[in-house]
């Protein structure tokens, strides 16, 4: 898995490639990555999930652990351009009532622009 | 008029049934009309054989019979095909009557060859006869009918012997050889009752067999001699009725012999010897005609009814047994006479009705191709055996004593054979009725998996509500194996209504096609697992209890969210947090919301949801999802439901839930709890109760009942129906009672089928279905067959009150025998 960060609008978007499961962590792991931003007060994340290939539970679980973090100190995290498999995988657990999920990221900025 | 006289007069001495009693009357004067002629023949026969040549001269004889009968039943069978019953039977009466002519007029002046002729020819005629009047019988009457008949029927020929016989006593020493007038002159009388009886009997409108016969049996008509010989032989059970026939005619041409021998030895050297011994054999035949007549009409039906088919089989080889012992001990003419009294009397007696009840389980046809080998060709091929056993004896010299040692190895064989045929007889009979339809529980079951078809119901219904529902049902689906190509067809069909727009797009076109196999990178096993670990996550638990509390704090505005809420808790671990929120799920006000919690608790099956399923049995809306449940829940919530059922202050519609429930838990605890409830003499549960345990009984058919419970059971039902039967038909029939007696009727209905019910629980229960089944709908036939079923089934105790509740009488005569049932029917 591979990580990039930028900022646009006041939020930080998570580019994230490749695979997230437990098997395929290196040194670093979603849920860390985001409460660093958090801790830099960076309270609005949108995670950009189009180069993902794979995400199993664990990887899910990350998704989860960001999105806690991000609550517990009042901020938010939404989640854009989502494979249709997660997206099934959303509905079957109920996630898609949690989460904020946007088809493209701009409705999804529009979205932080809009709080 | 003279109908009812006549009926009314009849109805004292049998059991018969308006319509019956003319033809009935007839049926008497046939077979009266045959025995008394062959009475005066058959003496006639003995003592003319007997002075001629003595006994030596009896073997022969025997065998002679044996071969001539045997021409004469292959002629038989060819005119039988060829012509109608009526004109064979009339024929063959003025052919024996013509031949006979002959006889009489060369008796005086021929040598005495001619009584060597004269024996076979009686022999034949008798043979003959008495097939004809059995076939003439089974034309007219169903086995249930013929049974119930036969005892009179049999009177008429007994007492036709009794005539005869005292004919031959009176005038046998005037008269000698023109006895035979009479004889004859009764066989022209017999020719008109067979035409009235023929004539009556096409007016019956039960006289539909021949028609139905040929319908049935296409080539009933091109039967031979061949044909009848292999329909015994494809048939264990006339195999072994064939067996029988033949051992007990060795055995009575063995004692027969030593009879004869013996009334020989005591008239030979007495003057005019040859007509004492007539008069002899006329005195015997008459006053053993009258013995088996009582016995007859006292005992047969008396001994059959108490003991049943399987005990009486060994009574007449039992006393020749002790018969024979004694003549081989004491070869006297009393032990003789005692020995051929006994057999003769139960022959026309007792062995005549055990017989005519062996062939009731036997089709029309086939039993019609059977006697014609068995009645007409077996017998005599026995008699021809014992005589050359009999030629052998006598020819070593050997006395009385060793024909007797013969008679007891046959009675020997004769038991053996009987105790076979005594198990057969129940097989073959309960082969014979069939299962006339499945019960609706079972025809369901076995053609459709209800929960699937409910899944894929609600799996369509989802798609309009809301894409997480559609989703989490489908995945249901898959989890249970069940998404076929043909189910993933029907749920994708697209609909107008659809607002699951995300899923949608995920589905595409295809709708469910993301959880296609072609998909190469998609594993239904992988998604599977990562639901079940993600749901399992603390991160997942926490995030979605946050959200359900969101939406329990909604009302009525969030049904859809909450149902969803419901139907993913049920894919979660029962110990899960979020477990715990299914319980408020249950109660919910919303039905919609109440079913899919009450499904994922059977799913979860947690005890802390019992109490909430049971509470709402009491709502008809969501009773049945409730019955569902806890059917699921099995053996656990036994004790909770045993307490709310054995409640009488409870709420009844609840108590019945519960006992439906307990019908789909097969365990000893749910099936204890029915029975102490049943066991209540008073119950307001007791069809429901009734049923559960007759839907275990039926899925389990091994299962052991508590016997004492069930029969206290029955004989109240039985009770309960007799007094209902009896009220109803002393109910006046005014307006303001027909609601009064349509509900009688209806609790007399429930009350029969409960009594088969609990029958089922301790008797065989195939059986018992059959029964009942083909008692309600079946032809009058399956009704006589699953009548004489339950007779050979059910122990004495029981039978003697059932039988009376199906057995046809007439009104007056049904309610006297309820009355009966209701005095005598066990405190």
């Amino acid at each position: 898995m591979e990580i990039n960060l930028r900022k646009k609008d006041n939020v930080v978007i998570f580019d994230i490639k490749g695979e997230i499961r437990r098997s395929d962590m290196g040194n670093v792991s979603l849920h860390q990555t985001v409460k660093e931003q958090l801790d830099s007060d960076n309270r609005r994340i949108l995670l950009n999930l189009k180069k993902v290939e794979f995400i199993d539970s664990f990887g899910v679980g990350e998704i989860l652990a960001s999105f806690i973090s991000t609550q517990d100190i009042g901020g938010k995290l939404k989640l854009t351009q989502i494979s249709k498999k997660l997206h099934v995988v959303f509905e079957i657990t109920m996630l898609t009532k949690v989460f904020e999920i946007f088809e493209y990221e701009n409705s999804a900025l529009e979205s932080f622009s809009k709080e | 008029m003279l109908e009812n006289k006549l009926y009314n007069l009849l109805a004292r001495v049998v059991k018969i049934r308006k319509g019956e009693e003319t033809i009935t009357l007839l049926l008497f004067s046939y077979f009266f009309l045959i025995t008394a002629p062959y009475m005066i023949i058959k003496a006639l026969r003995n003592s003319e054989l007997l002075d001629a040549y003595g006994e030596k001269a009896l073997p022969p004889a025997y065998l002679l019979t044996a071969i001539l009968t045997g021409f004469v039943v292959v002629l038989h069978s060819k005119f039988q095909v060829r012509i109608s019953k009526r004109l064979l039977i009339i024929s063959s009466l003025v052919f024996f009557i013509l031949t006979g002519m002959l006889f009489w007029l060369f008796f005086p002046s021929t040598g005495n060859w001619l009584r060597l002729v004269y024996w076979p020819w009686a022999n034949i005629l008798v043979v003959v006869l008495m097939t004809h009047f059995w076939i003439t019988v089974n034309e007219i009457f169903n086995p249930r009918e013929a049974r119930r008949l036969i005892g009179f029927f049999g009177s008429g020929g007994l007492l036709g012997g009794v005539f005869g016989g005292l004919l031959v006593k009176l005038l046998a020493e005037v008269i000698s050889t023109h006895l035979l007038l009479f004889a004859f002159g009764m066989l022209i009388a017999c020719i008109f009752v067979i035409k009235s009886i023929f004539s009556y009997a096409e007016k019956l409108p039960q006289y539909d067999k021949p028609e139905k016969t040929k319908k049935e049996f296409p080539n009933t008509h091109k039967v031979g001699f061949i044909d009848s010989f292999h329909a015994v032989r494809k048939s264990h059970y006339l195999v072994l009725i064939a067996l029988v026939v033949t051992v007990s005619m060795i055995v009575s041409t063995s004692i027969d012999f030593q009879f004869n021998a013996m009334v020989n030895d005591t008239f030979e050297n007495t003057l005019e010897s040859k007509d004492n011994m007539t008069a002899f054999y006329g005195l015997f035949y008459s006053l053993l005609m009258l013995f088996a007549f009582f016995l007859q009409l006292f005992m047969t039906s008396k001994l059959i009814k108490r003991f049943g088919i399987k005990i009486t089989l060994f009574l007449s080889p039992l006393i020749l047994f002790i018969g024979s012992i004694g003549i081989a001990a004491a070869p006297l003419l009393g032990m003789a006479i005692f020995l051929k009294g006994s057999e003769k009397s139960l022959s026309l007696s007792l062995n005549q009705s055990i017989r005519e009840i062996l062939y009731i389980p036997v089709s029309p046809e086939l039993k019609f191709k059977a006697k014609v080998f068995i009645d007409m060709f077996l017998n005599r091929f026995a008699k021809g055996i014992c005589a050359i056993l009999l030629f052998v004896l006598t020819y070593f010299h050997l006395g009385i004593s060793y024909i007797s040692i013969l008679s007891i190895v046959f009675l020997v064989i004769w038991v053996i054979l009987n105790l076979k045929i005594s198990l057969e007889y129940v097989s073959t009979v309960k082969e014979n009725i069939k299962i006339k339809w499945v019960s609706g529980d079972k025809a369901v079951s076995e053609k459709l998996d209800v929960d699937y078809t409910k899944l894929i119901f609600d799996t369509l219904e989802s798609k309009n509500r809301s894409s997480v529902l559609y989703a989490l049902h489908v995945f249901d689906l898959l989890q249970h194996e069940k998404l076929s190509p043909e189910v993933k067809q029907v749920i994708s069909q697209k609909s107008d209504t659809l607002k699951a727009i995300s899923i949608g797009d995920m589905f595409g076109a295809e709708g469910a096609s993301v959880i296609s196999e072609s998909e190469e990178d998609f594993d239904k096993d992988v998604l599977k697992t990562d639901i079940n670990e993600i749901m399992s996550l603390d991160a997942y638990q926490k995030v979605m209890k946050i959200h359900a509390d969101k939406v329990m704090e909604k009302s009525k505005e969030a049904e859809i969210e909450k149902m969803e809420l419901a139907k993913a808790i049920g894919l979660m671990d029962p110990d899960s947090p979020m477990a715990d929120k299914l319980e408020t799920l249950i109660y919910d006000d919303s039905p919609e919301v109440a079913r899919y919690a009450i499904e994922s608790a059977a799913k979860l099956k947690q005890k802390k949801f019992i109490p909430a399923l049971i509470h709402l049995l009491g709502n008809p809306l969501t009773r049945g999802d409730s019955i569902s449940a806890l059917k699921k829940f099995g053996p656990t919530a036994i004790g909770s439901m045993g307490k709310l059922m054995g409640d009488s202050k409870k709420d009844l519609k609840q108590r019945k839930a519960v006992v439906e429930v307990l019908a789909n838990i097969h365990s000893k605890e749910s099936v204890d709890i029915l029975l102490n409830e049943l066991e209540k003499r008073r119950s307001d549960l007791d069809t429901e109760v009734i049923n559960s345990l007759d839907k275990i009984r039926s899925e389990n058919p091994n299962i052991h009942f508590r016997t004492r419970v069930l029969k206290r059971k029955t004989f109240l039902l039985i009770k309960k129906y007799c007094r209902i039967f009896i009220e109803l038909q002393e109910l006046r029939p005014a307006k303001k009672n027909i609601e009064i007696r349509e509900k009688m009727r209806k609790d007399l209905s429930i009350s029969f089928i409960n009594i088969f019910k609990l029958l089922g629980l301790y008797y065989p229960y195939i059986d018992i279905v059959k029964a009942y089944q083909n008692i309600k709908t079946g032809t009058k036939h399956s009704i006589a067959y699953a009548i004489e079923l339950l007779d050979n089934i059910l122990k004495k105790d029981i039978r003697d009150f059932v039988l009376p509740l199906i057995e046809e009488y007439s009104q007056p005569n049904k309610i006297k025998k309820f009355r009966q049932l209701l005095r005598n029917l066990p405190k």
